[in-house]
């Protein structure tokens, strides 16, 4: 058996060894196989302006968690500390499931953890915040606790009483922030915007307005056609107990590919680095959890719908 | 991506210095170091360092001084009342939560409540629609007189209403809620029509509830604890502004650096796993030599 410690060291190295230098090269997103062999499926000098359809060549073997989740995990590999990541992610018919919002600011610190889901079939750090509060609006069963925030790459997702969601491209809600307290049971926004309208990757993800070399743990939240919630985020994957939950990962512009790839038509980041974490329930119940280094004032709860 | 020959290599390394760790011990020792120096981020020579550029400051000795500066203006900041930004939003959060304790105690009785308000209102509407219809037909008669007998007094009376009619006109196309509200009353009062009296008879009549007292001292708690939590933010945003100019920083480098650092301390709560993957030699000695005082901000 390999020990933990030469692990370690063989991580350590094949890390050294596959970050070469970056931001010089066409930066590519590849599927990392058991083999060790490995297959693009997106380079930036080729990156789709909209995504369509979904990547065919992102064969994702989703996997049952309860009722209404599905949940995969895929190994790829970017350029430099991207070298080696896991993809983590689930998707959800909001028929079968009950979206909340949970506020967890207690005596004045973000309190929230994935071990404070009880089980959920899903659960994730929702927004984002940049002290202690989460930025732009924030309403939770239909009171609005925090009016909306601008700034045109900010998407927000809207909970509808009935279980529908609603996302608005753009900082514009007014329409639906009208309707608090009526047939909307939560919403919230973060930013930056990863796909608009049908597919389209925003202009600032294209033209290096949003810096597009930035590697950071990331965890985005999407819109599929089918109206399913797509969920994905970076792990790094170098065998370190613990490394996981690093703040390194994707840029920007991948990660609106992971969503395109994933067939999201609308899609935002939520507070990645150390922020992101995400736990899904398995077909049997056991939570299996991706921890965050800090804890978060605010979180998108999937509970089971009752009868 | 990863050569298969680097990985072969690597692999045939990893699998030959677990035998040789039971018949080496120096070989043993010095595995153990490198993977301690892994596992615990210490440096290792051929990790790649982390990129900086104009938003990723290295953290060395004088940024994480200049942060810390920053981050004391961040926490010490005003905001509305004179408050600091941590004052408002613990006094936010306790008025919310004073009013969550109340909507608790008294779940049950607010649905009744809302049960009877609601239908309360459904019968004040009933009971208005009513007295409209019968101030209607009061009105009916008095045209009919007027036009059966004293002319003066119709032609008064179509002179005032047109008056309060252009009134009214001008007040909407004005969106002047104030006004339309004053031009209402004049026609109301021209039509023999006292709204007032009629709700106040109406209410009467359906038995509207009355809003209990804690009921309203949760509304306004909660109403509170919302407003008090809104200037909490605008506080907090402004003094991320004010704090990187302190730090000498753009807002973005504040921004960054703050998390930056948080993230150190959080990984040294954790045993420091994997630190040498994200911090250069120079951030973490800096990091480290400061991490009581960034406990303060991040602990």
């Amino acid at each position: 058996m390999i020990s933990r410690t030469v692990f370690g060291v063989m991580a350590a190295l094949l890390f050294a060894a596959a970050a070469g230098p970056a931001g010089h090269e066409d930066a590519t997103l590849a599927l990392r196989f058991p083999s060790g062999a490995s297959r693009v499926f997106w380079r930036a000098s080729r990156a789709p302006v909209r995504w369509a359809a979904g990547d065919a060549k992102l064969r994702v073997t989703w996997r049952r968690g309860q009722a209404g989740v599905e949940w995969a995990t895929l190994p790829i590999e970017g350029q430099g500390e991207a070298h080696a990541l896991t993809l983590v992610l689930a998707r959800v018919d909001p028929r079968a499931v009950s979206f909340h919002l949970e506020w967890a600011i207690e005596r004045d610190r973000p309190e929230w953890t994935v071990d404070r889901a009880g089980g959920a079939p899903l659960a994730l750090n929702a927004g984002m915040f940049v002290e202690r509060l989460p930025w732009g609006w924030v309403l939770m069963d239909g009171r609005e606790r925090l009016p909306p925030g601008h700034g045109p790459l900010s998407s927000a997702l809207v909970g509808l009483a009935d279980g529908r969601l609603v996302w608005i491209d753009g900082d514009d809600v007014s329409m639906w922030r009208g309707r608090a307290g009526k047939d909307l049971r939560f919403a919230f926004q973060s930013y930056p915007t990863l796909l608009a309208g049908d597919g389209a990757v925003p202009a600032a993800l294209r033209n290096g307005a949003i810096n597009g070399t930035h590697r950071d743990a990331r965890l985005a939240l999407g819109l599929d056609r089918q109206g399913r919630l797509l969920v994905a985020m970076t792990r790094l994957d170098v065998g370190l107990p613990g490394a996981d939950r690093l703040p390194l990962g994707l840029t920007v512009p991948e990660m609106a590919a992971v969503m395109g790839g994933l067939g999201a038509q609308h899609a935002m980041l939520l507070d990645g680095g150390i922020s992101a974490q995400l736990t899904i329930a398995d077909s049997a119940g056991h939570a299996r959890a991706w921890q965050g280094l800090r804890k978060v004032p605010l979180a998108l709860v999937a509970r089971a719908r009752p009868n | 991506m990863l050569r298969p020959s680097i990985v072969i290599a690597l692999t045939v390394f990893g699998l030959g210095a677990t035998v040789a760790q039971a018949q080496l011990p120096g070989l043993r020792r010095k595995v153990k170091d490198a993977g301690r120096q892994a596992v615990t981020g210490q440096q290792n020579a051929n990790r790649p360092p982390p990129r900086f550029d104009n938003t990723i400051l290295e953290l060395n000795p004088g940024v994480v001084a200049r942060l810390i500066k920053g981050l004391e203006a961040r926490s010490n900041a005003r905001g509305r009342g004179g408050l600091n930004v941590g004052e408002l939003r613990r006094r936010g959060a306790a008025a919310a939560d004073e009013a969550a304790t109340l909507n608790n105690q008294h779940s049950d009785d607010r649905a009744r409540w809302i049960d009877a308000n609601s239908a309360a209102d459904n019968c004040v509407s009933e009971q208005l629609s009513h007295a409209d219809e019968r101030h209607q037909q009061e009105m009916q008669r008095r045209v009919a007189g007027m036009a059966g007998g004293n002319s003066a007094d119709m032609a008064k009376f179509m002179q005032d209403y047109a008056t309060v009619s252009q009134e009214m006109q001008q007040a909407a196309a004005a969106n002047d809620s104030a006004a339309i509200r004053r031009a209402t009353v004049k026609l109301n009062r021209l039509m023999g029509v006292d709204a007032h009296a009629d709700t106040v008879k109406a209410r009467a009549a359906c038995h509207v509830p009355a809003v209990p007292v804690w009921m309203r001292r949760a509304d306004s708690l909660s109403a509170l604890g919302d407003t008090l939590l809104v200037w909490a933010r605008v506080a907090e945003d402004s003094a991320r502004v004010s704090a990187a100019g302190v730090a000498g920083m753009t807002q973005a480098q504040f921004a960054m650096a703050a998390e930056r650092a948080e993230g150190f301390v959080k990984l040294e709560d954790r045993g420091n796993v994997g630190s040498g993957y994200v911090f250069t030699r120079v951030e973490e000695d800096a990091l480290r030599a400061r991490l009581v005082e960034l406990k303060k901000y991040f602990g």
